[in-house]
């Protein structure tokens, strides 16, 4: 499996398909960010395409490719705001609002759980909330995340474990 | 809430939260349109230093041209001559008017000998002649003369 930074360092080659790889690896984990704060699909998939537009045209200037993923989760949060203040209806920034996230299907998240644990998750380090991702909303086994990321597998199942704990103890605080 | 209740629950939220099929392929068709990205960043420092080095370079440029500019089109000042060497037997007129010196007699004397004669006889003797004493200022410079040639 080729790593975040060979698939930078072959898109600054030129390489324009490769940058498509990085895509699919992950747009999943951009678009949970973008639609923790924009709460409609839509808006989120705006955000999510400009974040991965932005990061191609900026790609340049990052430092470190193995670090690709979480710049790119950052990104993907800027965007989302920017789209959300873009939106002529007032609709809040955060999750605490009565409409809940509503899903393509007409599924719609309100319980308070999914609510507390996407906030709860935004409030990890960037490197974390990009393992949690790939791990559990793109269900990557441990191994490609750290082929992936250029991390060992001790690493991420490390940074796994810790934001785990990191989570549970933001939810226990949380809860009234 | 254990380890197992919230790895569900952060799965849910991922299914939930699936973006549209076309993404990867709407994402390259911006990208298309977009401008390419940066350089290779391991290239970066050279191309400060490239481009450091050209503003120097076009620094100095103005500069050199700032500080010749007023001197344009002017040549440089001749230099003066070093000097005439005098010849080695330069002409002394015989008859100066004046009591000639040592160097002129010999000058005069070097051009010819029959100058120098001449030389002396035109001279009064009293010109030479110490404390009103007669004197053959002739023989006297004569004899001189040989004994300092």
């Amino acid at each position: 499996m080729e790593t975040d930074r060979q698939l930078v360092q072959s898109v600054l080659g030129g390489d324009r398909p490769a940058y498509a790889r990085l895509v699919e690896r992950y747009r999943r984990a951009v678009f949970a960010v973008a639609m923790k704060v924009a709460c409609d699909p839509d808006a989120a998939n705006d955000a999510a395409q400009s974040a991965f537009v932005s990061a191609y045209e900026n790609l340049g200037r990052l430092r470190e490719p193995d670090a690709f993923g979480a710049w790119l989760l950052v990104i993907a949060r800027r965007e989302a705001v920017s789209v959300v203040r873009a939106r002529p209806t007032t609709v809040p920034l955060d999750e605490e609002h009565d409409r809940g996230v509503e899903l393509p299907a007409g599924e719609s998240v309100d319980d308070e759980t999914s609510k507390a644990v996407l906030a709860a998750l935004d409030s990890l380090p960037e490197h974390e909330q990009q393992v949690v991702m790939l791990r559990y909303f793109d269900a990557r086994p441990v191994a490609d995340i750290a082929a992936m990321t250029g991390r060992s597998v001790g690493t991420v199942t490390k940074q796994i474990t810790r934001a785990l704990r990191r989570l549970r103890e933001r939810l226990q605080a949380e809860r009234p | 809430m254990n380890d197992r209740e919230l790895e569900a629950a952060l799965r849910r939220l991922g299914r939930m939260a699936e973006p549209p099929v076309s993404m990867t392929s709407d994402v390259m068709k911006r990208v298309e349109g977009a401008s390419a990205p940066n350089g290779d960043p391991t290239l970066r420092p050279r191309y400060r230093i490239h481009r450091a080095a050209a503003f120097f370079v076009a620094a100095a440029a103005c500069v050199g041209a700032v500080l010749l500019a007023p001197h344009a089109g002017q040549l440089p000042a001749p230099r003066p001559p070093l000097g005439v060497l005098p010849t080695t037997n330069p002409e002394v007129p015989i008859d100066s008017g004046t009591t000639p010196s040592l160097v002129n007699y010999r000058r005069v004397y070097s051009q010819s000998p029959e100058a120098f004669e001449a030389l002396l006889q035109q001279r009064p003797s009293e010109a030479l002649a110490p404390l009103g004493r007669e004197y053959r200022a002739a023989d006297s410079l004569r004899s001189d003369f040989n004994l300092y040639q």
